[in-house]
């Protein structure tokens, strides 16, 4: 190596170095560290400075054992899984708004003219209830003048203002932005005082009407679950007679479709009907199953084809049904809550429903987060020919989307999919600390917040690395699974 | 590109070097202690007396700066500076369980010795804080002040609802027709129930664990060696408490709190929702003054301290916010020092005048200026109430040497949180928590093995207990361990001296 080459090579590690520097002090030596941690009984009760005569010693495998037993990490665990549900709605609405914002808004064209006069409908809309008496308290008017701002200095600004304020979420103080939230669900914050009149309405119209009438609202919803049930089981029969996919791929999409059905059989409110969504499923299966051994596929398939794209419309079925039942059951129980006026959720103070209000905020913060830039990107790297053939063939707006770009940006939503499965696994420690405590019972709090309290505040070094490296192999193994068959589906 | 960065990594260590240099330590040319505690407004004038007691005392001997380190009282920033060897030289606890804790860790040093020597032993505060301040025997610690709490009233509250205050001892079933009373009056207005933020309620909570022992039943055995939650007594009490909060609404729920906007000044939100009258009535101790003494421009409220109701037993708690030196510090006998000063009668003092709860030695409760502030004559009667509470009905935390407090209070906050929720029945709950505890009392064991030959000592004992009680026999005084027992028996004639 020649003496300007050492001094480049030189150069280029010492402009590195401090970034090394750190990752070696900060993120190598611990994770080596806690990785030996997790085998040993370092309790800091025990075992520190001060007491020289206790020794730290190895057990094995004994902290990862007393994960499987220990009722709160199971119970952590869940909660964790639970608040990752709401990331395929995150990535839905991260698409949504890179395609919203894709156009081009600036110049008074008729899509900015159209917006100007939908500002102009809230601004007077918003007027007309506070005039029917709104109880307006500052942070209402604040929100609402916000969003009229925002409407108008975009449909002067174009999409840069837009893309700007939508990216407000992800460089924002995640601190500020909890407070904030948390104000905003306060009992009497704007979002119990905007629900507060139309829950009175419900509940008179509610009052008002017979109760088998508002029962008819619960079958309809029963028999869309079973519609949905049939639907997905007929997209499964196409495919594998379109050999699109192989018999193998029916497996985990047949039980995803399952799944709700066998919980609807546990919480429903008609005994005579518990088994029925799970009955038809069967039904279905069972006749799909002689239909394949009857007929043969059209085309020859591979082992697995098609499971990733299988597994992701089982998904959406499967989340469909979870809909279905959870609404039915929301209108069942309808006249009974009424009875005394129907309220508004206590959301972060109230066991179940501080789960869904941290997801309400998460997805905000999903909407426009880096994974919108993901897809704005992803969206410019669409060839404009294929949408020109589209239209010369006459595709409507869905078939557009659905046939050009789902398929061009599934290598992104590939991408965005596997790092919100790890952020989620890992995440939930901040809102946990700022919002709730990890209350209440428990219902907020996550692996990564146990960990915390593990190690901090009980001491427990060894068993909360354990904890540490159970949700490393968790991730892991997901993300295994996710690149075994997302990159299926991506290929598919 | 590179001169940028050079010319920032210069920039970066000029700071961090005029960082170091305009550190407190760097700039004195004498010793500086800190001492982690809570953001008590009270600590500056305690600071500054104190450099005053040691100017006045030891001039010629020592001369040491201490300053007060609010930022880094947390649990658990105590906790690991503590075991990383920069924890602060004297460390601040509230309550026994910190304190004992900490011991557990090994960061408190053991003062006993220097302590009679220097005059701030045991025998120089209430005798019944000796759990909050030793283990085995040894004084790791000495009060700041000394806490019982007891029910604040907001007179003019109950006055503009056309009730007359609560009586200085009350029943449980009195607590309950007065509070249901209140909140019906303030409650309704012209048939309709007024906003979440303007609900009004008898008391922000109620501790069970008065209220259990009131009734006789406390959560630990007479030996300290069992938790024994999984009682009606306790299941009645939590079903009681749950019924105040959410069908009589007399205790506020945690929407109810979310609803009130305010959370700031000294202690929280609840000082405020008291002198604002959303609270009639305010669980806390003296130190309550510090902030009330702020409102009504300095003026001073109508106020009356009232004992917690009772089921025929009254009791209240009493415990300490205490000091203690750290075992890592590098100035552990300057730090001495600070502990002789809170024996002071010149901290004593300070503490009457702050009303930063009551003093460390008894003794001082009984002057004039304890009793009857000139400055506050709205305040008359209130310090007798905590005197007399301290000196007759409060009884300390029972503190098990076989289990930490601060694991029992985690898992008793997810038995009665799950409860709260309605994920779990009060019999559930109460059933959960002696589970989970007596399963950490093994692991503690297991980890402690040197305390067993003392657990199994203590288990025979609470055997021959459970013996004598069923027979009607009264048991020996040295037999028993929890102070409530002590105290209780005694009073009704249980025990043999």
């Amino acid at each position: 190596m020649n003496s300007k080459k050492t001094k480049q090579v030189f150069t280029g590690l010492g402009f590195i170095s401090p970034n090394i520097c750190g990752f070696l002090v900060f993120t190598l030596v611990p994770l080596i560290f806690s990785m030996i941690l997790a085998f040993t009984n370092w309790d800091l009760k025990l075992h520190n400075m001060f007491k020289p005569e206790n020794t730290i010693q190895f057990v094995g495998f004994a902290n990862f054992v007393r994960l499987f037993k220990d009722e709160y990490f199971l119970m952590y665990f869940a909660n964790t899984l639970f608040f990752m549900m709401g990331i395929p709605f995150g990535i839905a609405g991260s698409l949504g708004a890179a395609m919203l914002l894709n156009n081009n808004f600036k110049g008074l064209n008729s899509r900015v003219w159209k917006m100007l006069i939908i500002s102009a409908i809230m601004t007077a809309s918003l007027a007309v209830l506070m005039a029917m008496g709104l109880k307006a308290t500052a942070l209402t008017i604040l929100v609402a003048s916000m969003g009229g701002l925002m409407l108008v200095v975009g449909a002067v600004g174009g999409s840069t203002v837009y893309r700007t304020l939508f990216f407000l979420p992800s460089f924002t103080s995640g601190v500020a932005v909890f407070i904030l939230w948390k104000k905003m669900y306060s009992p009497v914050g704007p979002i119990n005082i905007a629900l507060a009149t139309p829950l009175n309405n419900l509940s008179d119209t509610v009052k008002a009407m017979n109760s088998s009438t508002v029962q008819i609202g619960f079958w309809l919803l029963f028999a869309l679950m079973l519609l949905i049930i049939a639907w997905c089981f007929k997209v499964l029969n196409h495919k594998w007679r379109d050999a699109e996919i192989d018999s193998l791929s029916v497996i985990l999409p047949t039980l995803f479709t399952c799944i709700p059905a066998y919980f609807f059989s546990k919480i429903s409110p008609f005994e005579s009907v518990k088994w029925v969504p799970l009955a038809v499923a069967v039904v279905l299966l069972l006749a799909c199953i002689i239909n394949w051994i009857i007929k043969k596929q059209d085309f020859d398939s591979t082992p697995w084809k098609g499971h990733g794209g299988m597994i992701v419309e089982a998904l959406i079925f499967m989340v469909a049904q979870f809909i279905c039942i959870g609404l039915a059951l929301v209108i069942y129980n309808l006249p009974e809550m009424a009875t005394n006026g129907l309220e508004a959720p206590q959301w972060l103070a109230d066991y179940y429903w501080a789960k869904p209000a941290i997801m309400i905020m998460s997805l905000w913060g999903a909407i426009g987060s880096n994974n919108m830039l993901l897809y704005l990107a992803g969206l410019s790297n669409v060839p404009p020919e294929l949408y020109e053939a589209a239209d010369i063939d006459g595709a409507s707006g869905f078939q557009r989307f659905s046939s050009i770009t789902w398929p061009q940006l599934a290598p992104v939503t590939f991408f965005i999919f596997i790092m919100s499965v790890m952020g989620g696994l890992q995440g939930g420690f901040a809102t946990a600390r700022t919002m709730t405590g990890g209350g209440p019972a428990g219902s907020t709090t996550t692996l990564s917040y146990y960990i915390y309290t593990e190690g901090f505040n009980t001491g427990r070094l060894g068993y909360a690395s354990a904890i540490g490296w159970g949700l490393f192999a968790l991730v892991f193994s997901i993300t295994l699974f996710n690149w075994k068959f997302g990159s299926k589906y991506i290929n598919d | 590109m590179k001169y940028i960065f050079l010319g920032t990594l210069l920039i970066l260590v000029i700071a961090s070097i005029l960082m170091k240099a305009t550190q407190p330590d760097a700039k004195s040319k004498v010793p500086v202690l800190y001492w982690s505690t809570d953001p008590n407004p009270a600590r500056t004038i305690q600071i500054e007396v104190f450099q005053e007691w040691l100017k006045k005392n030891y001039s010629n001997e020592v001369d040491f700066v201490m300053k007060v380190d609010t930022v880094n009282s947390d649990a658990s920033k105590v906790l690991i500076q503590g075991v990383s060897g920069v924890g602060s030289d004297i460390i601040g606890h509230c309550g026994g369980a910190n304190m004992r804790f900490r011991q557990a860790v090994g960061i408190l040093n053991p003062i006993t010795k220097i302590a009679k020597e220097m005059g701030f032993g045991l025998d120089k505060t209430f005798a019944v804080l000796a759990p909050d301040l030793s283990v085995d025997g040894e004084q790791y610690a000495f009060p700041l002040n000394v806490t019982t709490p007891q029910l604040w009233v907001n007179v003019d509250v109950f006055n503009k609802y056309g009730m007359k205050a609560p009586p200085s001892r009350w029943s449980i079933e009195e607590f309950e027709r007065i509070g249901k009373k209140l909140v019906s009056r303030a409650n309704i207005v012209d048939g309709r129930e007024v906003t979440p933020d303007k609900r009004v309620f008898l008391v922000p909570f109620l501790s069970a664990s008065v209220l259990n022992r009131s009734k006789g039943v406390d959560e630990f055995n007479e030996t300290l060696t069992a938790c024994q939650t999984d009682n009606p007594t306790y299941i009645e009490t939590l079903e009681l408490i749950f019924k105040w909060t959410e069908v009589d609404r007399l205790l506020p729920n945690a929407a109810d709190r979310q609803a009130f906007s305010t959370d700031a000044g000294y202690g929280g939100q609840s000082y405020q929702m008291f002198y604002t009258g959303n609270y009639a009535m305010l669980n806390s101790g003296r130190y309550a003054l510090i902030q009330l003494r702020e409102f009504n421009g300095g003026k001073g409220m109508n106020l009356k301290v009232v004992e917690f109701p009772n089921a025929g037993f009254p009791n209240t708690t009493i415990g300490t916010r205490a000091a203690a030196v750290y075992k890592g510090g590098k100035n552990i006998d300057l730090a001495y020092y600070f502990m002789q000063y809170l024996a002071s009668p010149e901290y004593n003092n300070t503490i009457i005048a702050d009303a930063d709860a009551l003093p460390p030695n008894p003794e001082a409760m009984k002057t004039e200026e304890f009793l009857r502030p000139k400055k506050y004559p709205n305040e008359w009667g209130c310090h007798e109430a905590f005197a007399n509470a301290a000196n007759n009905i409060a009884i300390p935390s029972a503190f098990s040497p076989f289990v930490l407090d601060n694991t029992v209070n985690l898992e008793r906050s997810r038995a009665e949180g799950e409860f709260k929720a309605s994920r779990i029945t009060a019999e559930e709950a109460a059933a959960k928590l002696q589970r989970r505890v007596n399963s950490e009392i093994q692991i503690f064991l297991k980890e402690n093995s040197h305390l067993m030959p003392e657990y199994e000592k203590r288990l025979k004992i609470q055997d021959q207990i459970d013996q004598y009680k069923k027979d009607g026999k009264k048991i020996p005084a040295e037999w028993i361990y929890n102070p409530f027992y002590k105290k209780y028996y005694k009073e009704k004639g249980m025990i043999k001296e």
